[in-house]
């Protein structure tokens, strides 16, 4: 339950890293950008408190996910199959990672 | 030293660094209690700079190379985070967690092999802030 819950926190974690690095693209506020990096740091505080951090830290790879779905739905860059089998094999691989933690 | 070798030593430093400050972080997240205060201890405010660190130097070497070799690299730091949680606060590593990484990082290849032919993004106000 808690594992699941660190996960979550990770992942929501990871979303807001991402949501950075576009604030940083799209050249928004750095102010926002820099609480949104506060906020992920903090939840990856909280998830690391009680998860296993050889798990938690490959998680973050999902930022690549994120930044790719993000650059083609919010900067519209066109779809790259490159890139498109690189994030279906990180969720994968994050996959079998969330297999191999402490239940 | 070509640029591309300086801008992989620097990715190389950036992960090793980063994966310290996710260790600093780790040790620091374990002494929280409920009070917000203790959220502000020695090891988590020092995972917080060396990350920090990390990342200045990442956009700086994430600048002059190639993506298909600079993205990887930093996914380097995923391994010697497993190292760490193996050696500081003795984790068991499963083969499920070696075969999830290796997938991890096939997969962070070839979204740095699909960034290639794009330009790495220009400097932006953030970026000249930093080196600032």
């Amino acid at each position: 339950m808690l594992g699941a819950l660190a996960q979550l926190l990770i992942k929501k974690g990871t979303a807001s890293i991402t949501g950075d690095l576009t604030s940083i693209v799209l050249n928004l506020p750095l102010i926002a950008g820099y609480s949104i990096y506060g906020i992920n740091t903090l939840l990856m505080v909280l998830a690391l408190k009680d998860g296993e951090m050889s798990m938690l830290y490959p998680i973050i790879a999902l930022t690549y996910v994120w930044t790719t779905l993000l650059s083609y739905t919010v900067l519209g860059e066109p779809s790259n199959m490159y890139k498109n089998i690189g994030i279906v094999t990180i969720v994968l691989g994050v996959a079998v990672m969330g297999r191999g933690g402490r239940k | 030293m070509s640029p591309l070798v300086r801008s992989m030593l620097m990715v190389f430093g950036a992960s090793l660094i980063g994966s310290f400050g996710m260790a600093f972080l780790k040790m620091g997240a374990e002494r929280t209690t409920k009070s917000i205060w203790s959220f502000v201890n020695t090891r988590l405010v020092f995972g917080v700079v060396l990350f920090l660190g990390s990342s200045v130097l990442y956009v700086a070497g994430i600048k002059g190379g190639q993506l298909s070799v600079l993205y990887p690299m930093v996914s380097l730091g995923y391994i010697w985070g497993l190292v760490w949680a193996k050696i500081f606060f003795n984790e068991p590593l499963t083969r499920q967690k070696f075969a999830g990484l290796g997938l991890i990082l096939v997969g962070v290849f070839f979204v740095g092999l699909g960034s290639q032919d794009q330009q790495p993004p220009a400097p932006t106000a953030a970026v000249q802030q930093i080196r600032r």
